[in-house]
């Protein structure tokens, strides 16, 4: 704004000025500069892209200032023409596979490469700073382009990625001096044993201004003394998450090196085997003890219960605790979570059962995130928690924003007290394993509490549905689901009638993914207006022909309509083929050039 | 509340439209014949004894097979071994339901007959004994539904990691074919010439001429688009050319032969050993021109794509 104080000020020196000299600029020209200096204070995207289209003169100068660029299916948009419209960015997000593709429903080879993106940015933004992707597949050439082109590069952000290996890796660390954020997680990575390279060891031996460091998911031995020397000469670290190697020795002398750190994953959390050191707990309580800005804690990945108490002197200070790896009993995670007062995220496993959940609801009254994972992901597998812990944690935790929540046995008495309790949902996802379960108690459909959830919970956008579902719950979530962004559907439904409520009545859905419910063709044409305000619509294992495909692929020509095969694609010319896989969403790019032999677009 | 369950029957579930005259069967897909029939044979033979409950269930037998058996064949498609099969069935299943319900759909149905009314009844007694019987059943049967409940694959081995702590070589061999066997094994798969790796669930297969079939039908889609701008044949010869390519991939006498990298690391010729080991410690699988195979064991061959950046690091 003093930016724009000193423009009037020099305009009115000009038009002082005597004749002979330059021309005062328009007000056309004042107008742009001053939009100008307000877009650059707009940094949401949705912000950004709404003042985009507000005329001409906005899309440019939003064209020439947003800096952060965010792409949410890398097939929506090519990169030829993000770099024609946006003329300096400093950090991209790019997202690739659908989600499903976590849960091995898209077959390996799909696409989502990163290669077409790295060579055309690589020649548009000298001056990028960041890249962060999700679901992509991102290969050791793509890392040696990313640290070769961007001299000033800083942040990179890999996310449930694939396709690199600790070769890439160990160009990244050993060429981007200015490597502020390395974060590794949850990616998958190529290494063969025997080829591995320590690329810990390839960071340069100067002071570095590293600030992030995970790689809890990166399960390749390394050099300890390495990560010593390096977390030595890193005084900007913040948070360090190390892979399941560090035993609780290591990971003592880590915490020593660093006691500035505030987000600690603690590898294997166990001891060395056979180790002649004096008690190491003893020196963990006291390394914990002087970690004066912990406040968030994950790891724990072999962990030996016996020494959990070393972490007591954080508890208290603690707002993040991911204990999801850790088998713990109800007895072994109490003494822990008692003390954890301010806890706003946790994490953790269904074997602490409702009572541990109990304990947590006693506690923890500023949770905002909570996740319970089963410990036994298996359709039929005996889960220690239920709608008992559910009711717990509703009755405990009002604040609490996103819930998910793996378990056998649920109520509807226990969703619907959720959904009074915690009015202030977003992210409400519930999976009942076993699938079309009903209500434990009453035998009936889980209709009435997904249904109490959209109605009580005003501000949701993201809701995951399952257990024994009819159209009712459909009808539900169309009526009141206004805000929901993001519905992921399993298992569930009687016919058409569900989809379509869904369609006609959810006007801001973003991502629908549904898989393995009775919804069929003219479904899937009903929601044919909705279709390009969507990012995507996957559909598995439901009731789709190559006729319906066909149809929506004929009448919008901006959706790509993809159709995923496992096996043969032979069959495909028939119309009364069943479509195993549709994946369709809208693109400024048209049908993708890199699909392989099993994807056809119609 | 009232409100609701007359709602409930407007909208009825699918069991509630089986009617009573009709047996109720799938659409067979020619794949799943055999298996659909044999399960639903089974299923009602099963059933038939194990419901045979004194009282008001006796006059409710005529309907209650059909219902149950679909209830049933459900529960046991999605738990039957293979995988593959068990979801085209179950969408061809749902394939029919839903014909039933489109042709008798026009808008809201209004089935306020006593006769379905007593359905729906039924179907909640049905649905709370359905659990019980149904888990029973699928204990019975082998692999899951794929990709369900949706954990990301490295959740899935929790369970088995921290029983191997204490004793991990006594235990790993033992634990490893349980759970390859139980939860999908999925490894990579790589094809001399094809520039797309795939994935393959070795818990799908019960033995490698499966295993076989199923790396021809991954890969042959490549073969397909190659020889499309090559050649000049019809349709059948080109079938012909897939099948020499990928026979004998066991044996090392075909143009391919399969070999796997195991759990040290270690290249090794598929044929050498027995399924069961190979399912429990293969960790990457690799279709290779039969005419590298001299160059084995030394591991000279990098399995990396590309050499290049080896070559940069090194230096």
């Amino acid at each position: 704004m003093k930016e724009v104080s000193n423009m009037t000020n020099e305009d009115e020196k000009h038009e002082r000025a005597p004749a002979g000299d330059s021309p005062p600029p328009s007000s056309d020209e004042v107008f742009k500069k001053v939009i100008e200096n307000v877009l650059e204070l707009l940094t949401s995207k949705r912000d950004r892209n709404a003042a985009s289209a507000v005329c001409r003169s906005w899309y440019d100068t939003d064209a020439r200032t947003r800096r952060d660029l965010f792409i949410g299916n890398c097939y929506a948009v090519s990169p030829d023409r993000v770099v024609e419209r946006f003329k300096s960015i400093k950090s991209i997000v790019l997202k690739g596979k659908p989600r499903f593709a976590d849960f091995n429903l898209v077959p390996y080879g799909w696409g989502a490469n990163f290669t077409p993106w790295v060579k055309t940015l690589r020649d548009a933004y000298q001056n990028l700073e960041s890249i962060s992707l999700k679901r992509m597949v991102v290969t050791d050439e793509n890392l040696m382009s990313i640290a070769d082109n961007f001299p000033l590069f800083k942040d990179l952000s890999l996310v449930c990625c694939e396709g690199f290996s600790t070769l890439g890796l160990a160009v990244i660390a050993e060429r981007c001096r200015h490597l502020r954020v390395l974060d590794l997680i949850e990616d998958d990575l190529e290494d063969e044993e025997n080829e591995t390279v320590d690329w810990i060891s390839k960071f340069p031996e100067t002071t570095t201004s590293l600030e992030s460091l995970v790689f809890d998911c990166v399960g390749n031995r390394f050099d300890i003394h390495a990560l010593e020397g390096l977390v030595a000469r890193s005084p900007s670290l913040r948070r360090l998450r190390v892979n399941q190697h560090v035993t609780l020795e290591q990971l003592h002398q880590l915490m020593l090196l660093a006691p500035q750190i505030n987000n600690l994953g603690t590898g294997a959390f166990r001891s060395e085997k056979g180790s002649m050191v004096a008690d190491p707990n003893l020196n963990l309580v006291s390394a914990f003890a002087s970690s004066k800005s912990l406040n968030s804690l994950s790891g724990f990945r072999e962990i030996e219960p016996e020494h959990l108490p070393a972490i007591y002197p954080v508890c208290a200070n603690l707002t993040s605790l991911n204990i999801s790896y850790a088998n713990l009993s109800a007895d072994q995670l109490n003494p822990v979570i008692r003390q954890c007062h301010n806890l706003q995220t946790f994490w953790v496993l269904d074997t602490v059962g409702d009572e541990g959940l109990q304990a947590v609801a006693e506690t923890c009254h500023d949770l905002r995130e909570l996740r319970v994972f089963p410990f036994d992901p298996t359709e039929d597998s005996e889960s220690s928690v239920s709608d008992i812990g559910l009711q717990f944690i509703s009755e405990g935790c009002h604040k609490l924003h996103k819930i998910l929540y793996f378990c056998q046995r649920m109520t509807n008495a226990a969703v619907i007290t959720m959904s009074n309790n915690c009015p202030n949902l977003v992210v409400f996802r519930l999976c009942i394993m076993g699938l079309h379960k009903p209500d434990r108690i009453t035998g009936e459909s889980m209709d009435e509490g997904f249904g109490a959830i959209v109605m009580n919970c005003k501000k949701l956008i993201r809701l995951s549905v399952s257990g024994l579902l009819t159209d009712k719950a459909f009808e539900y979530i169309g009526r009141y689901g206004k805000l929901i962004r993001t519905l992921s559907v399993a298992f569930a439904g009687d016919c058409d009638l569900g989809l379509r409520y869904v369609l006609e009545g959810c006007t801001r859905l973003q991502k629908l993914e549904i898989r393995d419910c009775p919804f069929g063709d003219s479904a899937l044409i009903s929601g044919l207006p909705l279709y390009y305000n969507m990012r995507f619509l996957w559909m598995s294992s439901c009731n789709l022909s190559m006729r319906g495909c066909r149809e929506v692929a004929r009448s919008k020509p901006n959706l790509v309509v993809e159709v995923i095969k496992d096996g043969d694609m032979e069959d495909e010319g028939e119309e009364e083929t069943v479509v195993e896989r549709l994946y369709m969403y809208r693109s400024l790019a048209g049908p993708r050039t890199d699909a392989p032999p099993f994807v056809k677009i119609l | 509340m009232e409100e609701e369950s007359k709602e409930k029957e407007r909208y009825p579930k699918l069991l509630h439209l089986i009617p009573n005259e009709r047996e109720w069967k799938p659409i067979i897909n020619q794949k799943t014949a055999n298996l659909t029939n044999k399960l639903l044979d089974q299923d009602e033979r099963e059933l038939e004894l194990k419901l045979g409950l004194p009282g008001r269930d006796m006059e409710e037998t005529e309907e209650k097979p059909s219902l149950h058996s679909l209830g049933y064949s459900l529960n046991a498609f999605h738990s039957s071994s293979a995988s593959h099969g068990a979801k085209r069935a179950f969408s061809d299943a749902i394939k029919y339901k839903s014909q039933v319900y489109n042709a008798r759909m026009g808008k809201e149905l209004s089935l306020g007959t006593s006769v379905e009314r007593e359905k729906n009844k039924q179907c909640q007694e049905t649905e709370a004994i359905r659990k019980p019987l149904a888990t029973a059943q699928a204990r019975n049967a082998a692999a899951p539904v794929v990709g369900w409940p949706p954990v990301r694959s490295f959740r899935k081995n929790i369970a088995s990691s921290s029983k191997q702590l204490p004793e991990p070589q006594k235990y790993e061999t033992e634990a490893n074919p349980n759970t390859n066997s139980k939860k999908g094994n999925f490894v990579k798969i790589n094809m001399d010439g094809v520039p797309i790796g795939r994935k393959v669930d070795l818990s799908a297969y019960d033995g490698y001429e499966k295993l076989c079939l199923a790396v021809k039908e991954l890969f042959k889609g490549f073969y397909q688009v190659q020889k499309d701008s090559s050649k000049v044949g019809d349709g059948e010869s080109r079938e012909n050319g897939e099948d020499e390519i990928f026979s004998c991939l066991l044996d090392g006498s075909g143009e391919y032969t399969l070999v796997y990298e195991d759990t040290e690391g270690d290249r090794v010729l598929a044929s050498d050993v027995p399924w069961r080991l190979f399912v429990s410690s293969a960790r990457r699988l690799r279709v290779i021109k039969s005419s590298e195979l001299s160059r084995l064991p030394t591991g000279s061959i990098s399995w990396r794509k590309s050499s290049t950046v080896q070559h940069i690091i090194k230096s």
